[in-house]
């Protein structure tokens, strides 16, 4: 039996046309007039950066919470900073329905070239070490399967994964994982992001030169990046510098001139000075 | 029982003896040319010279004997190693299974006679009765009726009742030659003709449990499972496919067993029985208690692709080796209240293909050194819940396992780097706070010579903050030569 389709009425395609946009609008995950998967989505709210700059460049208002976020240094000391903004990404992830652990995975190269997860300055950072479950494998797939897992099981607030040199397909993989459990993942990249990824986010961080400590300008304070947004879907690229508030756990504008000592800086010198304890005391 | 390589030349093996070496065991060819077990070598080398001879293995015939008990778990879970060349079955309740006693102890024989063995059964009420049966009686009489084990075994001699020889030897003396003649004397008279009182009463111990007038507990190899089921398979398994599906009528039958007692199996050992007399032991655990077949079945399907099946796979049994209360649940109305049993699935999946040490939680410990401050826990247990966040110096994220060694231009004694060249490329520090001591914990007794650390945060020019520490005292430098610098840890 030949089959049949429906062959679009010439005078009246409306209805098709609406489908397909309708369609197209959903891969391209842009919220569409009349989407009717759509709604289910949009009813969770978005991870925003609590920052209107940052919110504001990205389409949901926020990161998706189906979808992949790619993040790496911009150069190649940088990799350090990038860990750091995802961190700081996740200790403001809000707990939804019960969710709250957080997947890490890392394989034992990536762990030997800037050092294994260290619970207290995950606590430092705002983030409980212990709903961080981590995981170290030898080989890269494993990361990638782990991962992988870890999105599709749905009970995870997020799943961070340090993964070098993975391709497109695995990038793909992610997505198709964080959309079924509804699951963001913060992928790491080693030194640089790759040529092609489906994530809906990529950033590209560099340190820039900290605060100075409110109470002593000689110690670091708040650290700063220069945030780069090479790919958003549905957004447009932009670049910003923000600073990481350690006290409030929410990001702001590094201004140059915002934080300036408000009398002249008496030097000291360092003999004697013990930063450390005297702030302790 | 001998081995199938039974070489057709008269052969012993050996065993160093007080005055040189003793025949342990010996072949039948050997036995024909008058060569005993017990002999000294010399003596039996005068008699045959040609005696082959290998040292003895006692050691290797132990775990050899173990193993075979395991593999006797084909025919029932209730398997024991007796003595140094027999094995113990209970098989109270499987007869059935095999078509009755009978069938059940032929089975036992061709099977074992498959693998190369020459084994000889018997059957009894009693241990006691079974053993003798097993090594005296005849062929056509190995197997007691029930309830008349006495009759079975009166026939018997003196020996049959696992004495000592020369208990053997005084009863054969007082003329006493089989066990019928010794069941019905009277007990103490008869105790009181032995040199010590022990030695009597150990026959008589002998005599009552093989006439089951004292119990006589056998301890099985493993305990007893409660949680067990077996499959026996008409043909041979070959395929993993097949194995796949008889894992899931496997589960499919324990499920109800856990649930109607409220229990969930953290430990499930799969054994897989191989025509060949060997076997596959696969074990799979659960970080909570469960009864899910399906999530189950998935901690397996890792496995599965290890298993050889040889010359194919003719009995599994599924075991839930370790099990744990667990209530009925109740269904979230949401379909949502359950993110923690989510968990604990993707930890056992993660677990079961990664292996066990690969996932972990991170759990505090009440240490002032940094790298011992938090420990990896199992992701099962819950987690000591971290301490409010002390008035401490913040703590790197990222911490180096092996602190990595740095170059560094400091003000002495104790000011902050200035300059310090990591990984080979120089930094110029812009921000530091610090020292922090953190002294070696003497009260642990690590050791003697560690140095104390003075920890600095510092931040470079290009805003990347690192964690250093300097090892030693500059006062220390003409003791203990100079002061060392590492970077332990990255904030960013």
């Amino acid at each position: 039996m030949p089959l049949s389709r429906p062959e679009p009425v010439s005078g009246a395609p409306a209805a098709d046309l609406a489908d397909l946009r309708c369609r197209i609008a959903a891969l391209e995950r842009r919220p569409a007039a009349f989407g009717a998967g759509q709604a289910e989505k949009q009813a969770v709210a978005p991870w925003t950066f609590g920052f209107d700059t940052l919110d504001g460049a990205l389409p949901p208002g926020g990161l998706a919470h189906d979808a992949v976020h790619e993040a790496a240094g911009a150069e190649h000391g940088d990799g350090p900073a990038a860990v750091a903004f995802l961190v700081a990404l996740l200790a403001r992830l809000q707990r939804r329905d019960g969710r709250e652990a957080v997947l890490v995975c890392q394989s034992r190269a990536a762990a030997a070239r800037f050092g294994r997860l260290y619970g207290p300055g995950w606590r430092d950072l705002g983030l409980d070490p212990a709903r961080v479950l981590h995981v170290a494998v030898r080989r890269d797939a494993d990361v990638l399967w782990a991962a992988e897992e870890g999105l599709r099981c749905g009970a995870l607030a997020a799943v961070l994964a340090d993964l070098d040199g993975a391709g497109f397909t695995a990038s793909r993989r992610l997505s198709l994982a964080a959309q079924e459990g509804l699951t963001p993942a913060l992928v790491l990249r080693d030194d640089r992001l790759g040529p092609a990824s489906a994530a809906a986010s990529r950033w590209r961080v560099a340190a820039l030169p900290g605060a100075a400590d409110p109470f002593d300008e000689r110690a670091p304070g708040n650290p700063r990046w220069a945030l780069e947004l090479v790919r958003c879907r549905g957004g447009r690229p932009m670049t910003c510098k923000v600073e990481w508030n350690r006290e409030t756990g929410s990001f702001g504008l590094a201004a140059a001139l915002a934080h300036r000592p408000a009398a002249p800086v008496v030097a000291r010198p360092w003999a004697g000075d013990h930063d450390g304890q005297r702030k302790a005391g | 029982m001998t081995a199938s390589a039974r070489p057709a030349e008269p052969f012993a093996l050996v065993a160093p003896g007080v005055h040189g070496l003793l025949l342990c065991a010996v072949n039948r060819e050997a036995q024909a040319q008058g060569i005993q077990p017990g002999m000294r070598l010399a003596d039996a080398r005068a008699s045959f010279p040609a005696l082959a001879v290998r040292e003895a293995e006692p050691e290797a015939d132990r775990l050899g004997l173990i193993r075979l008990a395991l593999w006797c778990g084909r025919f029932t879970p209730w398997s024991a190693p007796d003595g140094a060349d027999g094995l113990m079955l209970d098989i109270t309740g499987c007869a059935h299974l095999f078509g009755g006693e009978e069938a059940m102890v032929s089975e036992i024989e061709t099977r074992l006679a498959g693998l190369g063995l020459e084994a000889r059964a018997g059957l009894a009420d009693t241990p006691g009765a079974a053993w003798a049966l097993a090594r005296f009686a005849r062929p056509a009489e190995r197997i007691a009726a029930p309830g008349e084990t006495r009759a079975a075994i009166e026939a018997l001699p003196v020996e049959a009742l696992r004495i000592t020889s020369e208990t053997g030897l005084l009863l054969r003396r007082l003329g006493l030659a089989t066990i019928g003649a010794l069941a019905d004397l009277p007990r103490v008279p008869l105790a009181r003709r032995f040199p010590s009182k022990a030695q009597g009463e150990a026959l008589l111990a002998r005599l009552d449990q093989a006439l089951g007038r004292r119990n006589e507990p056998l301890s099985p190899l493993s305990p007893p499972p409660d949680y067990l089921r077996r499959l026996a398979f008409a043909e041979p398994l070959l395929l993993r496919e097949s194995v796949e599906a008889a894992l899931a009528d496997l589960l499919a039958g324990l499920v109800p067993l856990l649930e109607r007692d409220h229990r969930g199996a953290r430990r499930l050992v799969l054994w897989c029985f191989r025509v060949d007399g060997s076997y596959v032991r696969i074990a799979a655990a659960t970080a909570r208690a469960s009864r899910d077949a399906d999530h189950l079945a998935r901690l397996f399907a890792e496995k599965l692709d290890g298993i050889d099946a040889g010359f194919g796979i003719d009995v599994m049994a599924l075991h839930a080796a370790r099990v744990e209360p667990l209530e009925d649940d109740q269904l979230a109305l949401t379909g949502r209240g359950r993110a923690r049993d989510g968990v604990d699935r993707l930890v056992d999946r993660l677990l079961a293909r990664l292996g066990s040490g690969a996932v972990a939680r991170l759990e505090p410990a009440e240490r002032h050194i940094p790298e011992a401050a938090q420990q990896a826990a199992p992701p099962g247990r819950s987690v000591t819940p971290w301490p409010e966040r002390p008035e401490l110096p913040e703590r790197p994220f990222r911490l180096f396992e092996r602190p990595e060694p740095v170059e560094v231009m400091a003000e002495v004694p104790d000011g902050p780097p200035l300059l310090f060249t990591w990984r080979r490329v120089p930094r110029r520090v812009a921000r530091a706070a610090g020292p922090e001591r953190i002294a070696p914990e003497w009260w642990i007794g690590d050791d003697e010579d560690e140095p104390l650390r003075d920890y600095y945060r510092v931040e470079d020019t290009a805003g990347r903050r690192y964690w250093l520490y300097r090892a030693g005292l500059y006062q220390d430098s003409a003791a203990k030569g100079p002061p060392r610098w590492y970077v332990h840890g990255l904030y960013g």
